[in-house]
């Protein structure tokens, strides 16, 4: 065991990072920090971190007294195996429910501990000593064994990744491949081409794990409480030597995202109200017209702005949703930084307790869950309509036999052959 | 001679234009008026259905008992029933 008691970068930065700027970098060996000097200093340029650089022998524990210590890990260490209770595959994923993010890359050399880890996110990474192998698609300064591939199969979502990375020069990178799973949370990032596949250099006896664009290079999760998990299948990635050609941009989008610097959303407010009128009730009667308005902003370059989205839907549910309707965003207003989004609906005519739900879940910006419960009442009896439009036939018959016997009373009571009958029986009699 | 349904007929519609005493043909005008009423209400409520039950039952029902009660006008002033109605005078059926 290296027990160096190693001494903590500290930089007290403004933070960008919207949960939080204490990062723990965890290396398998103290050295192992000089293969990637430029990756550190540009995460200090960033301004994020509060970095705490130490051999993964010397942590004890990511909790202090019940509560996270750190806010993001960027776990570099894949060959170590945990002799200690508190580093188990399992803290580090109460480190993610608790809200943290975790930044991790692996080498060839990855330890069972690790692919344990991976596996509580549908990862599953290929064995220890495969390599992902493309004879196609390699760097000309690979070393022959064809592994540093070339690959620019981005995964084409703005929320993750920049617009000139998406578009921009491949990136080198030489390790494991990974099998990304079936997850909703999970977004794959970068992938092989079609002509790889991930094997150690044996004569290929078995079906690989992977092959061509199943062979995951890059993928994140982002759990249900938005803690981001980034899996990067080489730590030659984040090195130095290969901080040229696109690596360099590439890591700079990934980190950002990661620590919640990049595709964050928040709802600043919601409020409904009927149509006409401006107070917000706790309860509505069925059919009443009602407007909805949610606002959501997005963190962009450090600020919170009107966020683009066109999708956003709210259901009205009672057990099972009774309406789904998309929302209209109306027009940015001058020195709004959230982007107000309203729609007119129709209360259904069932009554009971409602939730007005916005559940807007799509992969690289947070989950937006956002709920209000409303009552909705049944009329009044004074509250139906007055008369019945399929009834007006009824309406005119019973009126019209009260209206025709008042003008048979008057033709028989002044009708003149009265008298003419009772002379008749008078006659008889 | 065979008396064909249809010179039957007209022979009721002769007979009843001339021997029936003018009230009762008021009566009778007013009767068939109720029936059409009556009718109308029904047919309606046969092709639209039966949504509001309530305003249908009242019409129809309406119309029924205006035809009863019309019928048993006719029948207490018809003079040829005037043997069963000793009781009652004819000042009060006008």
């Amino acid at each position: 065991i290296i027990a160096f008691a190693f001494a903590a970068l500290f930089f007290f930065v403004e933070s960008k990072s919207t949960t939080g700027f204490r990062v723990l970098v965890l290396l398998d060996e103290e050295n192992d920090k000089n293969l990637f000097t430029q990756f550190f200093h540009s995460l200090e340029g960033n301004a994020i971190t509060n970095l705490l650089i130490i051999n993964c022998q010397i942590l004890s524990s990511y909790f202090s007294y019940g509560e996270r210590a750190f806010d993001h890990i960027i776990y570099f260490a894949p060959k170590t195996k945990d002799k200690k209770d508190n580093i188990t595959p399992i803290s580090l994923v109460n480190f993610v429910n608790d809200g943290g993010n975790i930044l991790l890359a692996v080498s060839s050399e990855l330890s069972e501990n690790i692919r344990n880890f991976a596996r509580e996110f549908d990862i599953e990474f290929d064995e220890r000593n495969t390599y992902v192998i493309d004879h196609f698609n390699y760097d000309v300064s690979d070393n022959g064994k064809h592994t540093l591939l070339i690959s620019n199969n981005f995964v084409n979502n703005e929320a993750i990744l920049s617009k000139e990375v998406i578009e921009g020069v491949p990136v080198l990178f030489r390790g494991i491949g990974h099998k990304a799973g079936t997850v909703p949370l999970l977004t794959k990032i970068l992938w092989a081409n079609d002509t790889a596949y991930s094997s150690d250099f044996e004569l290929l006896e078995q079906e690989p794990l992977a092959i061509g664009n199943d062979v995951g290079l890059i993928s994140a999760l982002q759990a249900r409480n938005n803690a981001r998990v980034t899996f990067v299948g080489s730590l030659e990635f984040f090195s130095d030597q290969h901080s040229k050609s696109g690596n360099k941009a590439l890591v700079n989008d990934l980190t950002k995202w990661t620590f919640q610097e990049k595709g964050i959303l928040r709802t600043t407010s919601r409020s409904h109200h009927k149509e006409g009128e401006y107070e917000q009730l706790e309860m509505y009667r069925i059919k009443d017209n009602i407007i909805y308005n949610i606002e959501i902003s997005e963190y962009v370059n450090d600020q919170w702005q009107a966020f683009n989205g066109d999708d956003i839907q709210l259901e009205i549910i009672m057990l099972d949703p009774y309406i789904r309707k998309n929302l209209t965003a109306l027009p940015i207003l001058e020195g709004h930084h959230a982007r107000k989004y309203e729609s007119l609906i129709q209360l259904p005519d069932v009554y009971g307790v409602f939730t007005f739900k916005v559940n807007y879940k799509r992969p690289g910006y947070t989950y937006i869950v956002d709920t209000s419960t409303v009552a909705i009442r049944p009329f009044k009896h004074n509250e139906y309509p007055r008369f019945i439009s399929a009834a007006y036939p009824y309406y005119t018959g019973a009126a019209s036999m009260g209206v025709g016997f008042l003008l048979f009373c008057f033709v028989w009571i002044f009708n003149k052959d009265n008298g003419k009958l009772t002379a008749n029986k008078k006659k008889t009699n | 001679m065979a008396i064909t349904n249809f010179a039957a007929v007209q022979r009721l519609w002769k007979s009843y234009q001339k021997e029936t005493p003018q009230v009762l043909k008021m009566i009778d005008a007013y009767l068939v008026y109720i029936l059409f009423s009556g009718i109308f209400q029904f047919i309606h409520c046969v092709l639209v259905g039966l949504y509001p039950y309530n305003a249908f039952l009242a019409g129809f029902i309406s119309t029924v008992g205006s035809f009863v009660l019309a019928v048993n006008l006719r029948i207490q002033t018809n003079p040829e029933n005037s043997n069963e109605f000793k009781g009652i005078s004819p000042e009060s059926l006008c």
